[in-house]
């Protein structure tokens, strides 16, 4: 029943550090050669993880990387899969993965187990993911679904989807 | 820049909810927030989140991951947490073995519920933090405050233009505009330019919830301070405009206009619904153009809709200096395809410059029949001048068949005639005209010889008779083909060709034009949006104009279009408007060179 989740990553690209030295050092220029009025100290960098979470029907090979295919919220039972793909944004450090699925009664109907990521802990620029719910049952699976996924055990997201 | 297109609020501002997080940032272009680490107080509870999103505009607040609410001792736990702050109320969503829903109301009243659809399902999807970094202005903060009328303000900002850390402040308020604004005094702009001097304007607004709402406005200029300027030093405008709400059947409106030129008018109108199918308007109106003597108006409009026995309008206005306007109008559909019209006006006007006035009752009576292959329709219309002694009654007859594909639906043909007699009668003079014109048009609908290459044709031919034997047979031919040479690029050919033959007895003369033109277009992707057209004159075998009106994406959001036209005949470029676009949510930068008026201009433009 329970489908393989699949994760893709890509590393950073060299071009893209150049670029970011040169916006830095110009944007470290007009900061400090601007007229700052109040001096704010640096914040912690933001770690929003999570930069595409979709339902699709197929997911096929896009570069280096995973792209959803036929994205909707709305599936029939012939379809053969619901599957839910995940792309993720730099991430440099190591972190699980785990989706869970949850039956129209609200009842836990899947899970998968905690999926590693960049166990290297090397810098990915893009990590893509996806698991998939079955269609193929005995029982019927017609009504609202939820799914969510977790990072290192905290919810990053949730979508709702109808099976007719 | 920014501030051209800010309010600012005299009104107290009263703090809806206050959100402290270890990274808060809020996007004016997009109106949102998002945050990390986030902290904050509702329904006497803490709050601490991982996550929080809030799209301002929407109303709605999104907090999740490890979501924490504490109260006295007590302590719940969810992954999921919606809140309106406004109504006081939240949604505490966990997924364990089961799906979990909390309901906190205003009342403090828990209660569980376990039914999935009661799950609210907009979990702000596409507001991320890539987007808010996307924006061409956004701030980061360590604390934001809602405000009751929904003004973000925030604590210890940066702001950050087109992605790089720019100016802190202190205090700072992120938001603005006149939708979020309540009661109270705004500027709303002050600015320079060579043309008009200095402008200022601002606003006065007054509002009671459901009943009244007033809006003033004063526009200024300063002029004395342009060189050359030959018109007077300043202009002063000034604009109010009221709604009062009375009942649900009643409502008045007044708007007033002064303007320092010593012109102004002001109306005030009572609509009254007295049922679901009688509406009447009484209005009052006084208006002073310059250099003329003001005219007071009474006036009333008066519908009724009758259903199937048709729809009936009356309208009577009458001035103090006795001039009259009044107009009957009828309309009904009967037999499913048969439609009547009829209508009447009378004026009594006075003419301007004298004492005198001009009279003039007009009716029309207007029948058609409408059926699936033709269309019959006959007029009459009748306009007496009671001042000029001029009668003119005017009956006409339109047939025509309706557009019919045949051929496998490929051709479409129409026909139409129509039959027009005039007859004047001024004093004793009595002359009387006719004239009957006839439009043919055949046309294709587009033909796929191959499979990207298209082909389209129409032919048209019309013949104008009158009695006064200035006859002229006119025809005309268009082609079109087209190509996709490459996913999202085009190329079209255009043929026109148009020929109008004038006869009378035994002369015949005309003329004839062709134009040939060619246009590239290319569409492969939303960063590029463009075409190319140029033309050529095959009967005075010359290139005659050329256009190009070309968009793309340079970076980042910023796109840059330019139309350009040049002129093969002058041989010279006409015109060519290049504009640079930054797409920055509810407003719009712009950087604009005319080349006509050769006039750079930079705009911000709510959208």
């Amino acid at each position: 029943m329970a489908k393989l989740v699949q994760t893709v990553f890509r590393g950073i690209d060299t071009e893209m550090i150049k670029k970011a030295i040169v916006i830095f050092s110009v944007a470290s220029f007009l900061a400090g050669g601007g007229c700052v009025s109040f001096k704010i100290e640096p914040r912690p960098e933001p770690e929003q993880l999570v930069e595409t979470l979709v339902l699709c029907k197929r997911v096929i090979p896009d570069g280096e990387l995973l792209a959803p295919v036929d994205i909707t919220t709305d599936f029939v039972m012939d379809d053969p899969d619901v599957l839910c793909f995940v792309e993720l944004k730099n991430v440099g450090r190591a972190m699980t993965l785990k989706w869970k699925w949850y039956a129209p009664d609200g009842s836990l109907f899947k899970e998968t187990a905690d999926v590693p990521v960049n166990e290297n802990e090397a810098y990915l620029e893009a990590v893509t993911a996806y698991d998939g719910l079955d269609m193929q049952q005995e029982e019927s699976l017609e009504g609202h679904w939820v799914v969510v996924i977790l990072v290192n055990g905290e919810l990053a997201g949730r979508r709702t989807f109808i099976v007719r | 820049m920014l501030l051209s297109g800010t309010s600012f609020l005299v009104s107290e501002e009263n703090i809806l909810i206050e959100f402290n997080g270890s990274y808060l940032a809020y996007s004016y272009d997009f109106n949102q927030i998002y945050g990390e680490g986030v902290s904050f107080q509702i329904l006497s509870y803490d709050v601490t989140c991982d996550h929080l999103k809030a799209d301002i505009g929407a109303r709605v607040f999104y907090a999740y991951g490890s979501v924490v609410l504490t109260k006295e001792g007590e302590k719940l736990e969810g992954d999921e947490f919606f809140f309106s702050p406004e109504e006081r109320k939240g949604t505490l969503i966990n997924y364990s073995e089961k799906v979990g829903v909390i309901k906190l109301g205003p009342e403090e009243e828990e209660e569980e519920e376990e039914e999935e659809t009661d799950l609210p399902s907009d979990v702000l999807e596409t507001l991320t933090l890539s987007k808010i970094q996307s924006s061409l202005f956004y701030f980061t903060c360590e604390m934001a405050q809602i405000t009751e009328v929904y003004e973000v303000l925030g604590e210890r900002v940066v702001l950050h233009l087109e992605g790089l850390e720019s100016v802190g402040f202190k205090k700072f308020k992120l938001s603005s505009g006149l939708k979020q604004r309540d009661s109270g005094f705004s500027l709303d702009k002050i600015w320079f330019t060579k043309s008009q001097g200095i402008i200022a304007r601002g606003s006065y607004l007054f509002r009671t919830p459901d009943r009244i709402s007033s809006l003033t406005q004063l526009n200024y200029e300063e002029r004395s301070v342009l060189k050359d300027y030959l018109g007077p030093d300043r202009q002063i405008d000034i604009l109010n405009s009221t709604s009062v709400v009375f009942d649900n059947k009643t409502n008045a409106s007044f708007t007033g206009n002064y303007n320092s030129s010593n012109l102004w008018n002001a109306s005030i109108v009572l609509n009254r619904r007295w049922s679901e199918t009688v509406t009447t308007n009484f209005d009052v109106s006084y208006n002073k153009p310059i250099n003329f003597k003001g005219e007071t108006w009474f006036g009333f409009t008066s519908t009724v809709s009758g259903g199937h026995l048709g729809d009936l309008s009356l309208a009577g206005r009458y001035e103090v200096q006795d001039q009259v306007l009044g107009s009957l109008a009828y309309g009904n559909t009967f037999l499913e395809r048969f439609t009547l019209f009829l209508n009447s006006t009378y004026s009594k006007i006075k003419i301007v410059g004298s004492e005198s006035f001009s009279e003039i009752l007009t009716g029309g009576v207007s029948l058609s029949y409408d059926s699936r292959i033709f269309n019959l329709s006959t007029d009459y219309y009748l306009n007496h001048d009671l001042f000029g002694s001029q009668l003119l009654s005017q009956p006409q007859l339109r047939v025509g068949i309706n557009p019919f594909p045949f051929y496998g639906g490929i051709l479409v043909a129409s026909l139409t005639n129509i039959f027009i007699y005039s007859d004047v009668t001024a004093g004793t003079e009595h002359q009387d005209t006719y004239s009957n014109n006839m439009i043919f048009s055949l046309s294709t609908q587009p033909m796929y010889v191959a499979p990207r290459f298209s082909l389209n044709m129409s032919v048209a031919v019309e013949q104008f008779l009158e009695k006064e034997d200035r006859n002229f047979t006119s025809g005309g031919f268009i082609g079109n083909a087209a190509v996709e040479v490459a996913r999202g690029f085009f190329l079209e050919g255009l043929y026109n060709f148009q020929s109008r033959r004038r006869s009378r007895d035994w002369l015949i003369e005309g003329t004839t034009s062709q134009d040939l033109s060619a246009v590239f277009r290319a569409n492969p992707s939303d960063k590029l949006s463009s075409w190319i057209s140029v033309s050529y004159d095959p009967k005075n075998k010359r290139w005659t104009q050329s256009f190009a009106d070309i968009s793309f994406e340079v970076i980042r959001k910023w796109k840059f279009h330019t139309l350009i036209n040049y002129d093969f005949i002058l041989n010279k470029l006409n015109n060519i408007d290049l504009f640079l676009v930054r797409d920055a949510g509810r407003v719009q930068l712009r950087f604009i060179w005319r080349s006509l008026s050769k006039q750079f201009s930079v705009e911000l433009i709510p959208r």
